[in-house]
């Protein structure tokens, strides 16, 4: 009886594990900014969105206290012609990770009151369609820092 | 018991089983094939622009002949006239925007910049290359507006604008760019303005070279150039 009582323990200690080890059932991470000139009234903004639950998260709008309005947007480059389509909602499907990066999705923040300069943060604000809201800190970043390649 | 004939042990399909005169003629009709594909080769590549066989293996997309630009007149944020003569003697790497979009252009303006670093390295092909973006939005991109927006990307790369309606036309008609100024108008933002998305080449003669298109590696895009240029260099 007592092996059946740990084995069965056991199995349910194993189901819960990914709630244990504090996986969130929406991680929202790296949000950042890349730092633009001093002319800018309009800033992209990009992140990741990884939805662990099993049902799909639609996210519906982003506010935030840096700008008017923030829209989203994707990038297409179609037969060499550069557009930007706007989403009026972006469905991040279960166990799905949806990437907003550059020359493909993006929040597109207007009205910028103030460009803010590399190391800033700029906190926003995602509303989804189940009524929920998650705050998200974006840090802004020199637009090509790390990413230039070793010469060979 | 009559005698038997000897039988070749290998693969009748081989050349070695062929006898003499059969391998004769199997050399002859390869042969033959080689000197007519080399033939027809040479027609071809005869039949290109300048007759020489394109440079293989790079990403940009090289014109074949060179389009010769006619004369344009656009004006760069120092107040100076940008024209044919500006192209002239040079080689040059346009990209046309405009500085009120978020993503694309701004990403391909920092593209650039890694660009003219890599080139840096390399002064026999730095020196004579110029960066400039030209914008397709000239009404709110005044020379005002790009002294402040394409500097802050690199201080030596030149921000181009119109100063007459319809100067612009003249260009990028040339060059098979397309722009066009959506009518809806969102407050905070104004307008968006869909545009084409390559880099354009233009050699020291003021010839349309060779394009390269999105996505873009600075890596990749240098390197075409290099490749680009000593082709030229070697032509000349």
């Amino acid at each position: 009886m007592k092996v059946l009582h740990c084995v069965l323990a056991s199995l349910v200690f194993a189901l819960c594990a990914p709630v244990l080890a504090g996986e969130e059932p929406l991680v929202v991470r790296d949000a950042w900014i890349p730092e633009s000139p001093p002319t800018a009234e309009v800033l992209a903004a990009y992140l990741t969105l990884q939805n662990n639950t099993g049902g799909a998260r639609v996210l519906l709008r982003v506010d935030s206290a840096c700008c008017e309005r923030v829209q989203m947007h994707r990038t297409l480059v179609e037969e060499g012609v550069a557009r930007m389509i706007e989403q009026k909602e972006v469905v991040i499907g279960a166990e799905e990770t949806v990437r907003f990066e550059p020359g493909g999705l993006h929040l597109m923040l207007m009205g910028v009151k103030e460009p803010p300069r590399a190391g800033d943060s700029v906190e926003l604000r995602l509303h989804f369609a189940d009524g929920t809201r998650v705050p998200v800190t974006a840090e802004v970043r020199k637009r090509h820092g790390g990413m230039e390649h070793h010469h060979h | 018991m009559l005698p038997r004939t000897p039988k070749t042990k290998d693969h009748p399909s081989s050349i070695a089983a062929l006898s003499q005169t059969g391998r004769i003629s199997a050399l002859g009709a390869v042969l033959l094939l080689a000197l007519v594909g080399s033939g027809l080769g040479m027609l071809f590549m005869s039949l290109q622009g300048d007759g020489q066989p394109a440079l293989q293996g790079l990403e940009a997309t090289v014109l074949n002949p060179p389009r010769p630009l006619r004369s344009f007149e656009l004006l760069d944020h120092h107040k100076h006239p940008f024209n044919r003569g500006s192209l002239e003697g040079k080689w040059s790497l346009l990209f046309f925007g405009y500085t009120h979009c978020p993503d694309i252009c701004p990403s391909t303006m920092t593209i650039l910049h890694l660009v003219d670093r890599r080139l840096s390295q390399r002064p026999d092909y730095h020196q004579d290359t110029q960066v400039a973006f030209v914008s397709v939005d000239p009404e709110r991109d005044s020379v005002e507006q790009l002294a402040k927006y394409v500097p802050y990307f690199n201080a030596s790369f030149l921000g181009v604008t119109e100063s007459q309606p319809g100067n612009l036309k003249a260009l990028t008609r040339q060059l098979g760019v397309v722009y066009e100024r959506l009518s809806e108008t969102r407050p905070g933002i104004g307008y968006l303005v869909d545009h084409s998305a390559s880099i354009i080449l233009v050699d020291p003669q003021a010839r349309y070279h060779a394009l390269f298109t999105a996505p873009y590696d600075p890596e990749s895009i240098a390197r075409d150039f290099v490749r680009i240029r000593k082709r030229y260099e070697e032509q000349s």
